[in-house]
């Protein structure tokens, strides 16, 4: 903006906030600090830390605000540059135990023992691909670090320390060229899922009955894990109190949720087809958001004959945020249920949800996410959020947004007729068959 | 960065909130101690529009042309 500036940040992102100021450039930005957290602290205990010290330097804290926009730069502070990372050697050579000591103490694993990435294992996973091996596949950002990109090589050996056969590689590929990582910097331990569709989810022997969410199947497990190690070693990512912030961190992000789509017991189209690919196309779908809850805590009973899985399902999602979507991931037992009671497709079905999903104004308006992120919106005149914004209390607005909010696939063993749904929002398609 | 102001004095200073939670309590709190404590320096609350990792062009351009210096507050 070319006039001085004073940025307030609390002390428990200091070593962050002033190393997101050197990233863009300003090493000797002047930031000054307040005691953590404001967020629920009086205005009178906020009083006290304006007349109070910088927590940090500790300096009366407006002194130090009015000294941030008046006192002349020194020529140290008008130095410039930019923080670089190390990416590291390209290749690594010990004995077995010291190598996986040596990934483990660098932060290159999930803290779980990797297979190692030796240049044979990787040559063999790159084999799967008619992909050259300097190929640059993709690039991911983290933190606010520039995107680093990445090679079918770099991919392989991230594919190698997770588990995977060479014959899921491809899948690995399509994952990283979208560029979305699986580790995230929100202060929100976010979490992450993925949809797989297609031949290929029989060809690779993929889970989708009983117990297909949990760790019952090679491809389901290490496929995830592949996505979080490479979101680390190639994204950057997963660096606590640097790239990574979630306060409680997410147990998800070991594999993060995969889920391949039991298309052949839904009565309905299956994901990919929904998102404009063929049947018989082999397909990964991104998913983002905060995590997944059972069925098990709607109201209902599975043992009443007549439960209404869409009252059910609208249920599970009055603690979930408006700002992520809901992934419905039905049992085949709850899709046919549905199907029965008129939902022949996923769109009707959507439509129901969105349409008695709701909550009133001042419901909506008190919760944290709105606040943070549709006010501002309002603000800005963006829709639906700025009429919802002028409607009064109780007045009731849908709980997601969009009707588009919603995405719904089937897995699942048919062992009990329960959901689960996600708080998470659909991000990207990708062609696996692409990457053969 | 821009250079500094040789004082706030008579000055229009932009409290900025990016909309975490509690940074317009503490703004206003600053907001107070300005008119405490340097009664002739303007202050101009102003909610960012735009979730906190988005850019608002709009509110630069109006602190550019109708402001000395600004304060952004994170608050969380």
């Amino acid at each position: 903006m070319g006039i001085p500036s004073a940025p307030l940040v609390t002390k428990a992102f200091k070593d962050l906030a002033i190393l997101n100021a050197a990233k863009r450039g300003m090493p000797h930005e002047r930031i000054c600090f307040t005691p953590h957290p404001i967020w629920g602290k009086t205005p009178e205990e906020v009083r006290a830390y304006v007349e109070g010290p910088d927590p940090v330097t500790g300096k009366p804290l407006m002194k130090e605000v009015v000294d941030a926009l008046t006192v002349p730069l020194s020529e140290e502070d008008k130095k410039s540059g930019t923080v670089s990372v190390s990416t590291g050697p390209a290749t690594f050579t010990d004995t077995a135990d010291n190598l996986q000591e040596f990934y483990l103490n660098n932060g290159y694993t999930d803290f779980l023992p990797i297979i190692l990435p030796t240049e044979e294992r990787v040559d063999r996973m790159m084999r799967a691909t008619s992909h050259k091996p300097d190929e640059v596949v993709g690039k991911m950002a983290a933190g606010a670090y520039p995107p680093w990109s990445y090679s079918v090589r770099q991919v392989a050996a991230s594919a190698v320390m997770a588990g995977c056969r060479p014959e899921y590689f491809p899948i690995v590929l399509a994952i990283a060229s979208s560029g979305m990582a699986s580790l995230f910097s929100s202060t929100n331990s976010f979490a992450f899922a993925m949809v797989i569709n297609g031949p290929i989810r029989d060809k690779l022997e993929f889970n989708y009955g009983i117990g297909a969410l949990g760790p019952f199947a090679q491809p389901n497990a290490t496929i995830g894990r592949a996505w979080t190690l490479l979101s680390k070693n190639l994204g950057n990512g997963g660096i606590p109190g640097d790239t990574y912030l979630g306060s409680l961190g997410n147990n998800l992000n070991y594999n993060n949720v995969v889920i391949a789509e039991h298309e052949d017991a839904s009565p309905w189209v299956p994901l990919h087809v929904q998102k404009g690919f063929k049947r018989e196309e082999n397909v990964v779908s991104l998913f983002r958001g905060l995590g997944v809850v059972p069925g098990q805590v709607a109201r209902g009973s599975s043992a009443n004959e007549n439960v209404q899985f869409d009252s059910q399902m609208s249920d599970l999602f009055s603690t979930f945020t408006g700002f992520f979507g809901a992934l419905i991931i039905a049992d085949p037992l709850v899709a046919a249920r549905l199907k029965e009671q008129g939902y022949d497709t996923k769109e009707k079905l959507i439509d129901w949800l969105y349409k008695n999903t709701t909550q009133t104004v001042k419901d909506y308006k008190s919760r944290n996410y709105a606040y943070l992120f549709d006010y501002p919106r309002a603000l800005r005149g963006d829709e639906p959020w700025a009429t919802w914004y002028k409607l009064p209390d109780d007045a009731v607005v849908p709980h997601f947004p969009h009707a588009s909010d919603f995405n719904i696939v089937v897995a699942g063993g048919q062992t009990n007729a329960y959901p689960q749904a996600g708080n998470l929002s659909y991000g990207v398609s990708v062609s696996i068959d692409k990457w053969m | 960065m821009a250079p500094r102001l040789d004082s706030l004095h008579g000055k229009t200073v932009y409290l900025v909130d990016t909309g975490f939670h509690g940074s317009d309590v503490l703004l206003h709190q600053i907001q107070a101690w300005f008119s405490a404590n340097l009664p002739d320096t303007t202050t101009v609350f102003k909610r960012k529009a735009g979730p906190y990792a988005e850019d608002d062009p709009a509110l630069w351009k109006e602190i550019k042309s109708q402001g000395n210096a600004v304060i952004m507050a994170v608050g969380h």
